[in-house]
């Protein structure tokens, strides 16, 4: 298997290109080069991923807590 | 889109397994959830939130989508509770904010682990069984 170096080219043919350059446009309301447009795309989607985990990671660690989870309940059947 | 009410966040904190595990699965597409304005309203105003918690809510509020309580939702809420009145069954003020929000909004669903929310109407509700 050939060593992976540390940049990344990607190839697409003429109707793909176009196609994503039409996305970004309708996306951003201006022309963006296609590299630049997927890469927003890309590094977005790592930080929802990363964003999705860290919230994932919190819940998992979160000792209950009855008292104010029942003070919220309690307050919600007042009216 | 995806609205969380509040009591699965509540069952949540109480430590219930089957809330915590779905509220686990929707956190992975936080992209894809909202909130009404109403369960901010009612997470923060509990007195006694312990930090990690009020972190948690806090994290989790500025990652979803937060539905305004505005002049449509509030009259969308009221038309659902007016609609549950008739039939019979009761939908408490708070419950009926975060169904108009949601309805308002077009949502696909409202996750809720309150049962008041299943006789809802012209809206999908997913009930989470607290335990």
């Amino acid at each position: 298997m050939a060593r992976k170096t540390g940049d990344l080219t990607i190839r697409l043919d003429r109707a793909s290109r176009a196609k994503i350059d039409r996305l970004a446009e309708r996306r951003l309301g201006r022309k963006r080069s296609t590299g630049t447009f997927l890469k927003m795309l890309a590094l977005s989607a790592v930080e929802r991923e990363e964003r999705a985990s860290e919230l994932r990671r919190m819940l998992r660690s979160l000792p209950a807590d009855p008292g104010a989870a029942e003070e919220i309940a309690r307050r919600r059947r007042e009216d | 889109m995806t609205v969380i009410d509040t009591s699965l966040f509540v069952e949540a904190q109480r430590g219930r397994e089957p809330a915590r595990q779905r509220l686990d699965d929707l956190l992975r597409n936080p992209e894809d959830l909202a909130i009404s304005a109403m369960t901010i309203l009612e997470v923060y105003a509990a007195p006694r939130m312990s930090a990690a918690w009020s972190r948690f809510y806090a994290k989790v509020f500025d990652a979803v989508e937060v539905l305004d309580l505005d002049f449509d939702a509030a009259e969308e809420g009221a038309r659902l509770a007016r609609d549950m009145a008739r039939r019979g069954f009761k939908l408490h003020n708070a419950d009926a904010a975060v169904a108009g929000c949601a309805a308002r909004a077009g949502a696909a669903v409202i996750v809720a682990a309150d049962g008041d929310f299943t006789e809802l109407r012209r809206i999908r509700v997913e009930y989470v069984q607290p335990s």
